[in-house]
């Protein structure tokens, strides 16, 4: 994954290792919207989201003395709240990885999705309707760039489990659009 | 890449459209603020030492009332308690207390090797504290709350992870929860030579710092 950080951020993280409040709140402000819809998107529901970002920010308070490289913050804080969104999911007992795909009834011809003009807010919508566990790889792979081995590593399945379920998740999601 | 993949990465940024509210914040820094323990020490005169006694007998008396309730709820285990003990078996089959662990500064880290910030702490941060201080009266007692044997059994082995590992293999409704008021993953008590509780969740440099300071132990 690429994330750049400006100079500017360095400086408030290292206020916020100083204990600086006014650093915080800034620090919270750039990312925590964007982190919530990290944790929504895989849990599917905005009170074990905030649930999560709450965990996650006292989390990245806490270690923030012990990143040793400033640059890679985004990726840090991103891996955190994935992780502590992981663990909220496993103690509400959603399930990751789906196991009992039924194959569908017809095949979507390959060519289908071509022509199809897909409208976001359909897609969005779609998404939503997902399963959790072909939610999860979804967003990881397509929103929030992670890759295979990432995905594999965070889910702590093997790569080749991710790759299926992310490639049986896409043709779920065009059956959701092809019904509406 | 097909046009679905294509028409999501395209709408990456269009993907976040929930907001936090004032709420979040506030919540976020009174927790902060809740994790500092700096008690002030005021000189009192004599009727206030009076009062504090009564207020302070009162209180107790309610409190302990409110345990006999609930026996299994410990609602917020303080530092100074006593960390009631616990004997659970190792992947071996033997039983290990804690109160085994008397004379040393235990650990008492409680996970799962789902957990992956649980198996990062453990990595970076608490083995190399470990290596150096395990034979200068430091030890870590690992409480896991795995279901599956095989899968805690090789977190553990492929991190190799060689302190005390311990667990009643019953998941999410293992007592442990509740009995040490443990909310999430990872949580840790770091218990003194008595087996009373000096911190709750350390991190690695308090925990360094709290063993170079309390373990005579020079390089």
């Amino acid at each position: 994954m690429e994330h750049t950080i400006t100079v500017s951020e360095i400086d408030i993280i290292n206020q916020c290792i100083a204990g600086d409040q006014q650093a915080q709140y800034q620090l919270y402000a750039r990312y925590a919207d964007a982190m919530l819809n990290v944790a929504y998107r895989i849990l599917g529901n905005r009170e074990d989201a905030k649930d999560v970002l709450q965990e996650s920010f006292l989390k990245v308070f806490r270690e923030l003395k012990n990143l040793k490289n400033k640059q890679g913050f985004a990726a840090w804080i991103k891996r955190i709240v994935v992780n502590t969104t992981i663990n909220q999911a496993k103690k509400k007992g959603l399930k990751l990885v789906e196991l009992d795909y039924q194959e569908p009834k017809w095949e979507l011809d390959p060519d289908d999705s071509e022509q199809i003009d897909f409208k976001f807010n359909q897609v969005k919508k779609a998404l939503m309707e997902l399963p959790n566990g072909y939610r999860t790889v979804l967003t990881l792979y397509l929103i929030d760039g992670f890759d295979h081995e990432e995905i594999a590593q965070i889910l702590n399945i093997s790569k080749s489990t991710s790759l299926t379920q992310y490639s049986r998740g896409k043709r779920r999601l065009k059956e959701i659009l092809s019904e509406t | 890449m097909d046009n679905l993949e294509k028409h999501i990465k395209n709408h990456r940024d269009d993907f976040n459209y929930i907001e936090t509210d004032a709420k979040d914040w506030e919540t976020i820094q009174q927790q902060l603020a809740d994790k500092k323990p700096t008690p002030k020490v005021v000189p009192m005169n004599w009727w206030k030492s009076i009062a504090a006694v009564f207020v302070l007998g009162l209180s107790c008396y309610f409190f302990f009332n409110k345990v006999e309730k609930t026996p299994d709820l410990m609602v917020g285990l303080e530092e100074q308690m006593h960390f009631p003990d616990i004997a659970l078996k190792n992947p071996n089959g033997d039983e290990i207390s804690v109160s085994d662990l008397k004379g040393k500064i235990v650990l008492v880290d409680f996970w799962a090797s789902y957990c992956m910030m649980c198996t990062e702490d453990h990595c970076y941060y608490f083995k190399p504290i470990y290596n150096d201080y395990k034979d200068h009266g430091f030890e870590i007692y690992s409480i896991s709350v795995d279901e599956n044997v095989k899968n805690w059994r090789q977190a553990i082995e492929k991190d190799s992870l060689n302190w005390i590992h311990v667990s009643d293999l019953m998941g999410q409704e293992s007592p442990v929860f509740s009995k040490y008021a443990v909310e999430n993953l990872p949580t840790n008590y770091l218990l003194n030579e008595e087996g009373k509780i000096i911190a709750r969740n350390v991190d690695a440099s308090d925990l360094e710092e709290t063993l170079s300071t309390l373990l005579a132990y020079k390089e």
